[in-house]
């Protein structure tokens, strides 16, 4: 009794979806047939009224449809089968058995881009919020991951020093004043160095591309403290003559991105607005970025 | 080369007003953190006396940071904190 109230409330949905009456009437002997849990139930039901939907779409008579359905009764036994497949994930599942899920799975996929296909406001609400959702999630990652996860590219970093001018606020260093903060200083540091942020064309001709570069003065890799991949890095008497010795230190992925990783790219990359020869080097990964010498 | 790739009627070389070079200094074996900060000190006042209208005479000086307390810059750097142990 309660399966055949299931049916007539099955196929009055389907009626009010506009389905022809012999459509809908075996559409919902099937679906109550199966005796699936509800959320199932409505789910199987509206795969089928979007199927038979689909089949006067295309021009099926109702014949036709019904002809091409076959016998409830198998889609019936089909149905039940369905519900009581395990899960993928369940190693007990012979690996001819798991085979056997895809077609379920196609038909689960189909079935899931019929109903968003037919709310496509819905739709591109919800890929557009996935798709901010992910990208800020990504982005707040990245600055995370390089400001606070990832390691020091600096050797002994408690020994390092940020150093910046205070006049009011804080800001960077004139290059004479870093001069003379060097010179009077040398009791107490290592090495002092400067580094300014600036943009340049990498490459020759036509074929340039903006790079973003570090201009660094010569003891800077005295104080990164970590060797190179192989090369050289610059040195302090790389700036001891201004302009004499335009020397290029490139990032690793860098190199791996514009070079493919090519070792012959030492005395043939040319960096810079003029077309002045210069020397490059590989820096080690997960350093920093392209650097060049001023 | 700062010069060739960014040219301007400025030699950023030899200016005292284009503040864009970011210092980093490595200290020597068995030096403190206030040593260090008191001989930059000692600069910053040389140089106030040096060169009087270049250098706004009091408060203006250096300013040592470990770096591994630096995270973009100082002044960005309070906002990015809960706790601002430079503010």
């Amino acid at each position: 009794m309660r399966t055949d109230l299931d049916q007539l409330e099955l196929e009055h949905r389907a009626l009010r979806r506009g389905l022809p009456v012999a459509l809908a009437a075996i559409a919902a002997q099937v679906v109550a047939e199966a005796r699936l849990d509800p959320l199932r139930r409505d789910a199987v039901l509206e795969e089928l009224i979007a199927h038979f939907e689909d089949g006067l779409a295309a021009g099926c008579s109702i014949a036709e449809l019904l002809a091409e359905f076959g016998d409830p009764a198998d889609a019936t036994a089909l149905l039940a089968a369905a519900t009581r497949i395990p899960r993928s994930s369940d190693s007990t599942i012979p690996p001819t058995r798991r085979l056997s899920m895809l077609p379920h799975i196609v038909r689960e996929a189909r079935f899931a881009v019929r109903r968003l296909t037919k709310s496509p406001g819905f739709t591109a609400t919800a890929m557009l919020t996935l798709a901010l959702g992910i990208g800020a999630m990504t982005s707040m990652f990245s600055l995370i991951n390089a400001i606070v996860l990832r390691p020091w590219p600096i050797a002994a970093v408690d020994d390092v020093y940020d150093l910046f001018e205070k006049a009011g606020g804080t800001q960077p260093l004139t290059n004479p004043d870093l001069g003379d903060f060097e010179r009077g200083t040398k009791d107490v540091f290592v090495a002092v160095a400067g580094i300014r942020y600036a943009r340049a064309q990498a490459g020759e001709g036509a074929s340039t591309a903006p790079v973003a570069v570090e201009l660094v003065t010569g003891s800077y890799f005295e104080i990164v403290g970590l060797p190179p991949s192989f090369g050289r890095l610059l040195g302090p008497g790389d700036d001891v003559a201004p302009g004499g010795h335009p020397v290029v230190v490139l990032g690793y992925r860098y190199w791996e991105r514009s070079f493919a990783s090519d070792p012959g790219v030492i005395g043939f990359a040319r960096f810079g607005s003029t077309a002045g020869r210069t020397g490059s080097w590989a820096w080690r990964p997960g350093s920093i970025k392209a650097t060049c010498g001023s | 080369m700062v010069n060739v790739l960014s040219p301007g009627e400025t030699d950023m070389l030899e200016s005292r007003d284009l503040h864009g070079m970011f210092g980093k200094a490595r200290i020597r074996p068995g030096v403190s953190q206030a040593a260090a900060q008191g001989a930059v000190n000692r600069v910053a006042a040389d140089l106030r006396q040096q060169r009087v209208g270049i250098w706004r005479a009091e408060g203006s000086g250096f300013r040592l940071i470990p770096t591994k307390d630096t995270i973009l810059f100082p002044d960005a750097d309070r906002f990015l904190r809960v706790c601002p142990p430079y503010c």
